[in-house]
């Protein structure tokens, strides 16, 4: 039913206005990364030779999740200029805001008698 | 050459797709706000990480919790993924797919709530609550924050899927389910960031 409607009038309209997005085929795909990637990061906590490394490699791994997600699921990848800058312009200041916090939070607390 | 009807019928159909496309872009500004209130939670909880002085530790406390926070965890990523199918099938105009995975993601998301009321309810049972630490306090702050996230786009999916029953969406008026979508996604992406964060960090060497 859904293929008849794409090859319908109305589905190349849609198309044209809603772009096309991602394929049924790449949300398997991202799924299968983010899973994969998610049993990693909870897997490393076992491996004893990456002592040292997990912290690092959790922080990676929770990076490529949350891209993936905004580019496919949340389909940024196929947005105009403004949408993907003012959503990145919010990651960044929202990188910059924790990052601030944990920089500037325990200073403050240091210095109180 | 076009009549007059057919213009001004034209102009309106423009204004009602710029109204749409005016609503989406104001959704990816609200998400960006969004990213700030997490970053400064999840800043607040990194900050005093470790700097409880009293009452059970974090680490104490989460291991008890880790196992079915992970169950919960690949729930909510399950539940990304029939979003992203509801959204791809009313694109699509497959009307009775956007119902099926907007239900599907609504059970998703009410099962990974469920279980965030149970641990809630474990730890609380256990002493731990909101006022026993810093540790404690943060961790509800920022994980409270995020259940209270997803209990609104539970009922933003609701609301989807009842105008969808009233055949309120079709493939050329799909931006209202774009823009639920893209909520429920930041919402999966947020815990994306705090389950490794808060659950898997404070084990890691």
């Amino acid at each position: 039913m859904s293929a008849e409607l794409e090859r319908s009038g109305s589905g190349r309209q849609a198309a044209a206005r809603y772009g096309a997005g991602p394929s049924l085929g790449t949300y398997v795909f991202v799924l299968a990364l983010i899973l994969v990637f998610t049993v990693v990061e909870i897997a490393v906590l076992n491996l004893d030779f990456l002592a040292g490394v997990q912290k690092p490699l959790i922080v990676a791994l929770l990076a490529a999740n949350f891209t993936l997600a905004a580019l496919y699921y949340q389909g940024l990848q196929y947005e105009d200029g403004v949408s993907k800058l003012t959503f990145g312009v919010g990651v960044a200041l929202g990188l910059l805001t924790a990052v601030s916090l944990v920089i500037l939070l325990p200073l403050g607390l240091d210095i109180r008698p | 050459m076009t009549t007059k009807a057919e213009a001004v019928g034209h102009a309106a159909g423009h204004h009602a797709h710029a109204a749409l496309d005016n609503l989406k872009r104001g959704v990816w500004v609200f998400l960006a706000s969004e990213c700030i209130v997490f970053g400064s939670l999840i800043g607040t909880y990194l900050a005093l990480w470790g700097r409880s002085t009293s009452g059970p530790q974090p680490h104490e406390m989460l291991a008890q919790v880790l196992p079915e926070t992970i169950v919960a965890t690949f729930i909510l990523l399950l539940s990304g993924f029939t979003m992203a199918l509801a959204v791809h099938a009313v694109r699509r105009g497959n009307v009775g797919g956007l119902q099926l995975w907007t239900l599907a993601t609504i059970v998703l998301g009410a099962v990974f709530l469920a279980f965030k009321i149970k641990d809630y309810a474990h730890l609380v049972g256990e002493g731990w609550t909101f006022a026993s630490n810093i540790g404690a306090t943060t961790f509800y702050t920022v994980t409270g924050t995020h259940a209270v996230h997803l209990a609104v786009g539970l009922v933003w999916l609701l609301a989807v899927l009842v105008n969808s029953l009233r055949g309120r969406y079709s493939s050329e008026n799909a931006t209202a389910v774009e823009c639920a979508g893209l909520y429920w996604h930041f919402v999966d992406m947020a815990w994306m960031v705090i389950f490794p964060v808060i659950y898997l960090l404070e084990f890691a060497r």
